[in-house]
C-alpha cells in the first residue's frame, strides 16, 4: 500500500526554456540539460550527476530529485531567478531558435529548497515568448511564429511584450 | 538554476491531471443495429398437413 501523498495540489515555480525546431514544429528543450519538453507528455526526472561527475565525487544511485544530490526538475519561487536564464550562453544554443519563459506545474517527489523546488515530473503551465530576442541570437523565428507552435502544448501561451529583450524589462511585462 | 539549499522532501499527487492528454479517438460511427421490435418477423413456415 502506497503512502499518502502531502499535497493534492501541483506545486508551480518558474522556469525558462529553449524553443527547439523539430521540422515544422517548435519544442520545449531544458535549457542546461539534454531534455526535450513533449507536448501532453510530463517530464520525467532523471539523474544526470552520475554521467557528468568524476567517479569519487559520484552520488549512489537513486530516485530523482534526491535531497543530497542537484537531481530534478528545477523551478523558481521568483520570476527573476528564471529569467536569468533568458540570456547567456548555453551549449544547446546551436539548437535553439528563441529563449521563453513561463510558469510549469512540479509533482511527484519535490525537494523544497530555499528559493524554489526539485520535482520527478513536471508539465508547463504557462508560456511567455519574449517578442524582442537578445541580440546575439543569429537565428531569427518570428516570435509570432514561435508562440502558435507553442500551442501543441495546450497550454496558456502569450507574446510578451516587453521594452527590451533583457531580463528585468522581461519580468516588469509579465508583472 | 540556482534555488538555494534543500530544506524539506515531500509528495504531491494531484487530484487533476496537470497534463492535458491527448483524448482517444472516437470509434467510427457505426450504422445502428435495428432493436429487436423493429426487426423483421419471419413468417412461421407450418409443416403441410
Amino acid at each position: 500500500m502506497s503512502a499518502a501523498p502531502d499535497y493534492i495540489e501541483p506545486i508551480v515555480g518558474w522556469r525558462s526554456w529553449l524553443v527547439v525546431r523539430d521540422g515544422d514544429e517548435f519544442r520545449l528543450h531544458s535549457i542546461v540539460y539534454e531534455a526535450r519538453w513533449f507536448p501532453r507528455n510530463e517530464l520525467i526526472a532523471r539523474c544526470l550527476q552520475r554521467r557528468f561527475s568524476l567517479p569519487w565525487s559520484r552520488t549512489s544511485e537513486h530516485v530523482p530529485p534526491a535531497r543530497g544530490c542537484h537531481c530534478g526538475i528545477y523551478a523558481a519561487r521568483e520570476p527573476e531567478e528564471a529569467a536569468s536564464y533568458l540570456e547567456g550562453r548555453s551549449w544547446a544554443d546551436s539548437l535553439g531558435v528563441h529563449r521563453v519563459i513561463g510558469t510549469v506545474s512540479l509533482w511527484g517527489r519535490v525537494v523544497e529548497c530555499t528559493r524554489g523546488w526539485r520535482g520527478s515530473l513536471a508539465y508547463p503551465k504557462t508560456i511567455y515568448v519574449p517578442a524582442m530576442r537578445a541580440p546575439f541570437r543569429l537565428r531569427a523565428e518570428p516570435a509570432d511564429e514561435i508562440a502558435l507552435g507553442l500551442t501543441d502544448y495546450d497550454v496558456p501561451v502569450e507574446l510578451l511584450d516587453a521594452r527590451s529583450s533583457d531580463p528585468e524589462d522581461l519580468v516588469a511585462a509579465l508583472r | 538554476m540556482e534555488i538555494g539549499d534543500p530544506e524539506r522532501t515531500f509528495t504531491v499527487e494531484p487530484v487533476e491531471d496537470p497534463v492535458p492528454r491527448e483524448l482517444p479517438a472516437e470509434p467510427a460511427e457505426q450504422p445502428a443495429r435495428p432493436s429487436p421490435a423493429e426487426e423483421p418477423i419471419e413468417p412461421e413456415r407450418v409443416p403441410a398437413p
